[in-house]
């Protein structure tokens, strides 16, 4: 063939269907998060809080185990049980999204990468959508599905009377975890984003979550307020939860002040996050 | 000066200017500034409530003392405070929400009367018209300002502000060059490395103690000029231990910076093990810094801000240690971990790719 015939030529083979793109991004983010063998140990080791959920589960329905140590059955699996479930593991999977999150944007800014991603045919949203799985995906598995096996369980064992009084927790148990993994993996995008530099990223995670629990028992101690449980994010979700979880009401204020500071939370990163994410890049 | 001595202190003189100005470092003077910002809003209430004392006390249709105060009583109804006390000078009713038996919320109107016998301010809290409690507000006392104080600086200053400080200023000393690929240029110049990392550490210990010891002096200030308390004392002390947990945690996270590739994990290690410190066995809470910097602080406080009184039992009192002998315990332990530092930093291969 002659030179000057050997012109562009598109790609004219089978295409992959454009809906499920974005789950390239996500086996790939997948894939290279476990690689660090660290990180794969403590998402294992996110699961003892179910596991020994669910031997407390089993016991507290085992008269025999009670009547061995001679003990009166003082476990009871109620509202409280779960809510604590979900505290503490949510607790757990916020130390995974710290050591997590930070990978998943940060090199493909800091290293010139997202060009090379945006100029194949991903949308922005196909983009972050990849990224934003891998999280979800993850931190669903350590919260509101082990949470939902216990659940299961607990109904099983429970009885007809138990499913009855507290069919409703496990609704709740999966749109306190959903409300929590949508905050947190949106919140920490956004700083993986700005920072750039994982290891700072995840230094300023925790820096929010440790540092604004401190500031905000302070702040309550100083100035004999309640609000002051605002800046403290996980204080801000259990206050969130209690309508959920049907416990005692806190002030109305603070209730919806709580839910305000998620949802403020919540749109502040995503604009972050778009703002950042873009094609581009000014270089001063 | 020998050749030694001009090595360190060229760095040094480097390191401080860029510890001082970096743009990655500025959010450490957010959190030396956040209890600074705290203490000046509790200084605004209290001049607000010292006002208000005064105004308040002149709405009384009677002179009123504390004993009448001391005269009410739970379960009281609202007419008998009003016939006892006369009109409340600020009264406030709002609705508050109750879980009931049966799941649903109901919403209960409470109130609340303030008083003031022109010394102290009292709240008496009415729901459905009974008397369920009176709480005074006196004015601060510098008891009062101290033990508060003493709280904020060693449960939330010294634990989590100079702890994520020091995170920031002396990780960044050696991971912050490795992340802006420019470590090689001190590894090139004729200047032993440890020096270098004498230098640095110097540096960042100066940046440290100025930032978080300036910060701590001026909240020292602010609180003593609170109406009726004439000064705190004790600012020396605070001082020096502010600068031994600049030193104690600057070495650890120097170290840290040096040792791990991502140094997030031995710092929330850190974190985590200072935070259960109160509630270990005495051999154990040796191992840390906070043990000897809550030693050498002049005010004890049994336990934090938050903490329920369930934890609060199992907080196990600490063996007691003369201040010299944690001043030397924490001197050690500095000591041991910037010589350990000392030698990894003399072997240390630059690979900026693993970052």
């Amino acid at each position: 063939m002659a030179v000057y015939q050997q012109t562009y030529r598109p790609y004219t083979g089978p295409l992959t269907p454009a809906a499920p793109r974005f789950l390239i991004l996500y086996q790939q983010a997948r894939r290279s998060l476990f690689q660090s063998k660290l990180l794969l140990g403590f998402f294992v080791v996110c699961f003892l809080i179910p596991l020994l959920e669910l031997v407390t589960i089993y016991i507290s329905h085992n008269p025999a185990f009670f009547h061995l140590l001679g003990l009166p059955r003082f476990i009871a699996i109620n509202r409280s049980f779960f809510f604590t479930y979900v505290h503490y593991q949510c607790f757990m999977a916020f130390l995974f999204t710290a050591f997590a999150a930070p990978g998943l944007i940060a090199p493909d800014l800091a290293d010139g990468g997202l060009a090379l991603y945006l100029s194949r045919p991903f949308s922005r949203a196909e983009y972050l959508a990849g990224k934003i799985a891998v999280l979800w995906l993850l931190l669903s598995a350590l919260t509101w599905v082990p949470g939902l096996i216990l659940f299961g369980v607990q109904s099983d064992m429970g009885g007809a009377a138990w499913r009855q009084a507290n069919g409703w927790l496990g609704w709740s148990i999966v749109l306190a975890c959903a409300v929590w993994i949508v905050v947190w993996s949106l919140l920490a995008l956004a700083i993986s984003a700005w920072v750039k530099w994982r290891v700072v990223a995840g230094a300023v995670l925790l820096g929010i979550y440790f540092f604004g629990a401190g500031f905000a028992q302070v702040i309550n101690l100083v100035l004999g307020t309640q609000y002051g449980s605002l800046v403290d994010l996980m204080e801000v979700h259990l206050i969130a939860w209690s309508g959920l979880f049907r416990r005692p009401a806190p002030p109305l204020g603070l209730y919806l002040a709580a839910w305000a500071v998620l949802a403020a939370i919540a749109a502040g990163s995503l604009w972050m996050i778009l703002k950042k994410v873009r094609p581009l890049e000014v270089i001063k | 000066m020998n050749a030694s001595l001009q090595s360190i202190a060229a760095v040094f003189r480097l390191e401080l200017r860029k510890t001082f100005l970096a743009r990655r470092g500025l959010w450490v003077y957010l959190l030396a500034l956040a209890p600074f910002v705290l203490f000046l809003g509790y200084t605004v209430q209290n001049k607000v409530e010292a006002q208000q004392r005064q105004e308040l006390a002149a709405h009384n249709q009677k002179p009123l003392a504390a004993a009448d105060f001391a005269a009410i009583h739970r379960g009281m109804t609202e007419a008998e405070v009003l016939a006892r006390l006369g009109p409340p000078a600020r009264q406030f009713r709002f609705g508050r929400r109750r879980r009931a038996a049966n799941d649903t919320i109901e919403l209960r109107l409470d109130a609340r009367f303030r008083y003031s016998d022109g010394s102290a301010l009292y709240d008496i809290f009415l729901e459905d018209g009974k008397v369920m409690n009176v709480r005074p507000r006196p004015g601060p006392t510098l008891g009062d300002v101290n033990l508060l104080f003493a709280t904020v600086f060693q449960f939330f200053y010294l634990r989590l502000a100079v702890f994520f400080g020091c995170l920031g200023i002396f990780m960044n000393l050696f991971r912050g060059e490795l992340l802006d690929k420019s470590l090689h240029f001190y590894f090139l110049a004729p200047v032993r490395r440890s020096h270098i990392l004498a230098g640095k550490f110097l540096a960042g210990l100066a940046a440290a103690v100025v930032i978080f010891g300036g910060s701590a002096a001026v909240q020292i200030w602010l609180l003593g000029r609170q109406p009726g308390v004439s000064g705190l004392g004790h600012m020396g002390a605070y001082l020096g231990v502010t600068a031994l947990a600049c030193l104690g945690y600057g070495a650890v996270f120097l170290a840290a910076g040096l040792n791990f590739k991502n140094p997030i994990v031995p710092a929330v290690a850190l974190l985590l093990w200072e935070s259960v410190n109160p509630f270990l066995p005495a051999l154990l809470k040796k191992i840390s810094v906070i043990y000897y910097l809550t030693q050498l602080c002049p005010v004890s406080v049994a336990s934090g801000p938050g903490v329920s009184p369930l934890f609060a039992l199992l907080v196990a009192a600490p063996t007691a240690i003369s201040k010299s002998a944690a001043l030397v315990g924490l001197l050690v332990v500095a000591a041991v971990v910037l010589a350990y530092s000392a030698r990894r930093v003399r072997r240390l291969e630059i690979d900026y790719s693993a970052d």
